[in-house]
């Protein structure tokens, strides 16, 4: 009998270990169809890192990195869904471009506007360094300057934003952005909060990275592991100053 | 009998398929250039061109693409398929043109001659020709690198194609006979600066001034620098509110470099948005001693270099007093106001309008044939038109 439960255990045990293994790599893979520009080894990296730093299993992360990528896919294709339905609503996948300049605004706010960029509408955002100077990563060329007559973006979903916070830190955060001017772009929209501040980093990073060091503020609507463009636009730190 | 039916319908549906695939091809075939099917005929049978491009953000996954749209006499349109450049443009020389993406530049003459560039580039500047010295030149917004920012250059002919850098990040540019002037910018310093680039053997950089009163967090760039025989001229406006601005004229003497400033225009309680140019690279022209600009509102203002008079010359018709664009271009040349123009109202939707600048109206209208379907052909990107050039 005891033979019996000892062989019905380790049974059981095999089964919901292999279970979890599998659950794991089902993870992976579904990661990476969302962001299919960064490698698995990226990613199982970036995991290992996170699972030492806090403690939690590496399936727990994974799990979170994917329900996080699609809780921003199922929102990406409602507002998707939406901008269709209006006049001049233009489906957002051209990338971050559009026919209308996104027009000047005060040093330290941001814009957002919907894109298609990394294979997911994630949406993009790009920060006011001047008044008529825009400071944004994009894929292809990274973190660059452009000025706010020439970006044009679809009106669409699109809007200016504030911080809201002291002119200082709105200053500091612009001006940091600025010094980013020229680091490469990356993918990783899903650990992105907890890499460093400094190197690679995609739009959502850089502003969230520009106002966390300077002022510490999360422009982060959710927290979580990745921030996403969205994330930034719908924090609660920020208002609304226009729609493009 | 069922049999018969039914291998007759299928017969019918293939046939039908093929037909329809047929068609498409013949009609791909015939809007898509290839570099072979360039000729001599192309260019003299073209009236205008215009650049459309992905934005820089699309080429993730290197396949960013754009198109030189050749509007033909006849108004119907054929269009060359290129890599992606945001923000490129087109150059005009002597029977011949440049044409540009992120990492190749073509001269298209009889034939098209291309170069292959080792560094690519995202975001355009400027093209343009230099008659004296019979050189085109483009420039790009390339970034920061170990020394600093720059502006890559790709400058020759159809022999060869150098390319250098300039130091500095450009706000706006223009083109003269001889060289090519910027304005740049350095938000370090908090300056800017009006500086000539010239080609004699290899690029030249001349300082000219600084710009005074100009401050580095609201000065916005309107139109292409522009030149006469004793001046420099800016159009530049500095940002008040989010619905005040304040447009104005910097004329800078050629020889004592003293600096003047005229007011152009005010804009207050304004979507500011929708009066910027519908291409701030093409948005003015000296013509006939009187300097023309073209804001987003459709309104044509003039200011004459002589009294320093400023009015408002005349209006496009119809023009739209919102931000919302499509694709909409100016192009000024021998005294014409070029505008590609939009409406749902047309079956193509573009068109393409002159208006004479000494009689300020509609000199002549025609409808493009073909430019919407060039504009949706691809169904995983979309491009948006950069540059807009008449060649008769």
């Amino acid at each position: 009998m005891k033979k019996t439960i000892l062989a019905l255990s380790l049974t059981t045990a095999m089964l919901f270990s292999q279970a979890s293994i599998t659950n794991a790599e089902s993870y992976v893979d579904d990661i990476l169809k969302l962001q299919p520009d960064i490698s698995e080894e990226e990613l199982l990296q970036d995991v290992q890192m996170i699972a030492s730093n806090t403690g939690q299993s590496e399936q727990v992360i994974l799990e979170q990195i994917y329900t996080e990528l699609k809780e921003d896919e199922a929102k990406g294709i409602a507002e998707k869904s939406a901008y269709s339905k209006e006049k001049y609503g233009v489906s957002p996948r051209g990338g971050s471009g559009g026919t209308v300049s996104i027009g000047s605004s005060t040093k330290g706010n941001f814009y957002y506007t919907p894109s298609e960029t990394a294979y997911l509408d994630h949406g993009h955002v790009g920060m006011y360094y001047t008044s008529t100077t825009i400071v944004e990563s994009v894929p292809s060329d990274g973190v660059r300057t452009i000025s706010t007559s020439a970006r044009k973006v679809d009106s669409s979903g699109s809007v200016v934003k504030s911080v809201s916070t002291s002119t200082t830190n709105r200053n500091n955060a612009a001006d940091w952005a600025y010094t980013q001017v020229g680091q490469s772009y990356s993918y990783n929209f899903a650990t992105n909060r907890l890499t460093g501040h400094d190197g690679a980093k995609n739009c959502s990073k850089l502003i969230w990275s520009a106002y966390k060091v300077n002022g510490n503020l999360d422009l982060d609507v959710d927290g979580g592991l990745g921030v996403y463009p969205r994330d930034v636009r719908d924090a609660s730190d920020t208002v609304l100053v226009r729609n493009i | 009998m069922k049999k018969i039916i039914f291998i007759g319908i299928s017969l019918i549906i293939i046939f039908i398929v093929i037909i329809l695939f047929k068609q498409q091809n013949i009609k791909d075939s015939s809007q898509f250039l290839s570099a072979e099917d360039v000729d001599k005929g192309l260019l003299k049978n073209t009236k205008a061109v215009i650049y459309l491009s992905t934005t820089a953000d699309q080429d993730f996954d290197n396949k960013g693409l754009s198109y030189s749209v050749f509007v033909k006499k006849d108004h119907s349109t054929q269009a060359l398929t290129m890599n992606g450049l945001e923000l490129g443009s087109i150059a005009v020389g002597k029977n011949r043109l440049l044409l540009e993406d992120k990492n190749t530049i073509r001269i298209v003459d009889g034939d098209i001659k291309q170069f292959n560039m080792d560094t690519p580039q995202y975001t355009g500047e400027r093209t343009g020709y230099l008659p004296s010295q019979d050189l085109f030149f483009s420039i790009y917004n390339s970034g920061f690198k170990e020394s600093g920012y720059n502006s890559d250059v790709r400058y020759g002919n159809a022999e060869k194609i150098n390319v250098d850098s300039i130091p500095y990040y450009i706000l706006i540019s223009g083109v003269t006979e001889k060289g090519i002037n910027i304005l740049t910018q350095d938000f370090e310093t908090k300056t800017f600066n009006l500086r000539e680039v010239t080609f004699d053997k290899e690029l030249k950089i001349n300082d000219i001034t600084t710009l005074q009163e100009l401050t580095i967090d609201s000065t916005q760039a309107l139109a292409p620098i522009l030149t006469d025989e004793h001046y420099y001229y800016l159009i530049l406006s500095t940002i008040i509110s989010e619905s005040k601005e304040s447009v104005s004229i910097y004329r800078i003497n050629k020889k004592t470099l003293e600096q003047e400033k005229f007011k152009l225009i005010e804009y207050n309680d304004v979507d500011l948005t929708a009066t910027i140019p519908y291409n701030y690279k093409n948005s003015a022209t000296i013509s006939q001693n009187k300097l023309f600009y073209a804001n987003g509102l459709g309104e044509i203002y003039s200011f004459d270099l002589k009294t320093h008079a400023v009015s408002k010359a005349f209006k496009l018709k119809k023009a739209s007093q919102s931000k919302i664009r499509h694709n909409e271009e100016t192009y000024f040349k021998d005294g014409n106001l070029y505008v590609l123009r939009y409406s749902e109202d047309k079956n193509g939707y573009y068109y393409l309008e002159t208006y004479s600048l000494d009689k300020g109206k509609l000199i002549d209208s025609f409808d493009i044939n073909g430019l919407d379907e060039i504009i949706n052909h691809s169904s995983s990107k979309k491009v948006y038109s950069y540059d807009l050039k008449v060649l008769q």
